[in-house]
């Protein structure tokens, strides 16, 4: 099992996506620090969790990394969803891109699920307006 | 002291591949270039380990010697099977040279040379195994009984046995994976050889299997169904099914 490779898989071609953007806007991923606290300039936080990640069988098991991925996008607030919704569509064509892409070997073959949402939220005391949305995943590293 | 219970963890399943036992005369046997002629269209693949035996195909004890350069019960490894022609030729060792034969050997009708397949391997990706066996019911009721105060009852024996099995294997991004094997030897046309081997306790010594300690079904079989699974969600699987061809042995006993 390789985590890394998996996870590169998903985050590379979304900070490509968000960062050919003008503006470019920034993608902070796992345990990466974000933007300050109160600030009103807009940003992608994605996080990666893997589930289970192999099937045991009666005498050992095979690799079969299942996951989800959840990305939210904050842009500012009193403003409309607008903006939030077209980076949100960003980062849709960015998974379903995955989903067209052939399998190969070596590299990291990957599968995305359902997207469910967007859902947005505005909440009193937050700076940001956000829209989240998160999938499943399975990914298979070839090697 | 407290009983320990089974689980399924400790179970496993090991297979022979179907088309892997072949039996050929001494006028198949070509000395020069040890080919040994033993019919188009089994199963043989390169690397499989075989075994050769004289057997008397009319049941009775056979008699006979195979090529001199061969021996009984001595393990080779096929180096190449030619599926049209028949041609099989083998190495003492594994992705060795071809062994030397001198001679055709003897073995008069109904005795044959056999070639099969050496023992039970591990399958490694079988998620799970299943295995029925039935008796059929022989209605002996007899009529005409004196009434009593209660409905007269049906007698019944019981008749002959019966089995099926399945297995759910994973289909393994590895061309040489037995499971993979397994699934494409459903639609083998000769199937002789094809056995199962099912573990509910498999208890492993020095590497190896401990046969007496471990507890098992084995059975030729016949291969009968494959159906599979496959969407964006779940690892590939393939459910096997496979029917007894005779009485299986039963090995539930850890003492010798």
């Amino acid at each position: 099992m390789n985590y890394q490779a998996i996870r590169a898989a998903v985050e590379n071609p979304l900070l490509t996506a968000f960062g050919t953007l003008v503006p470019a806007v920034p993608v902070y991923f796992d345990n990466i620090t974000a933007v300050p606290a109160n600030t009103t300039t807009e940003y992608v936080r994605v996080n990666i969790t893997f589930g289970l990640t192999n099937d045991p069988t009666l005498t050992t098991s095979v690799d079969n990394a299942r996951g989800a991925i959840i990305i939210r996008i904050f842009t500012e607030k009193g403003k409309g969803p607008a903006r939030n919704q077209t980076l949100l569509t960003t980062a849709v064509n960015v998974l379903e891109t995955l989903n067209n892409t052939g399998k190969s070997t070596p590299g990291v073959f990957f599968r995305v699920g359902s997207l469910n949402g967007p859902t947005f939220s505005a909440t009193e005391d937050a700076p940001l307006f956000m829209g989240r949305m998160d999938t499943s995943f399975t990914a298979t590293v070839l090697t | 002291m407290a009983t320990t219970v089974l689980t399924g963890t400790s179970g496993a399943l090991y297979y022979k591949p179907a088309g892997t036992t072949a039996a050929f005369g001494p006028t198949d046997v070509t000395v020069a270039g040890a080919i040994l002629n033993v019919g188009s269209y089994f199963n043989f693949k390169v690397g499989d380990p075989v075994k050769f035996r004289v057997v008397n195909q009319a049941g009775g004890t056979p008699t006979g010697t195979l090529p001199a350069g061969i021996t009984a019960g001595t393990l080779y490894y096929v180096i190449g099977y030619n599926a049209a022609t028949g041609a099989l030729t083998v190495s003492a060792t594994l992705g060795g040279s071809v062994i030397t034969i001198t001679t055709q050997g003897t073995a008069v009708s109904p005795n044959k040379f056999e070639a099969y397949y050496s023992d039970f391997a591990v399958v490694g990706q079988v998620r799970d195994w299943s295995f029925d066996i039935t008796r059929a019911e022989i209605d002996v009721t007899t009529i005409g009984q004196t009434p009593g105060q209660y409905v007269p009852f049906k007698s019944y024996v019981a008749g002959f046995g019966d089995g099926t099995g399945s297995c759910t294997v994973y289909m393994a991004d590895d061309d040489f994976a037995f499971a993979n094997r397994m699934i494409e030897d459903v639609l083998q046309r000769q199937q002789g050889g094809a056995a199962f081997k099912l573990y509910t306790n498999r208890i492993i010594s020095s590497g190896t299997v401990d046969e007496t300690k471990s507890r098992s079904i084995a059975m030729d079989a016949i291969l009968t169904n494959a159906s599979m699974t496959i969407d964006p969600d779940n690892a590939q699987t393939v459910s096997i099914s496979f029917r007894p061809a005779s009485t299986p042995t039963f090995d539930f006993l850890t003492t010798a």
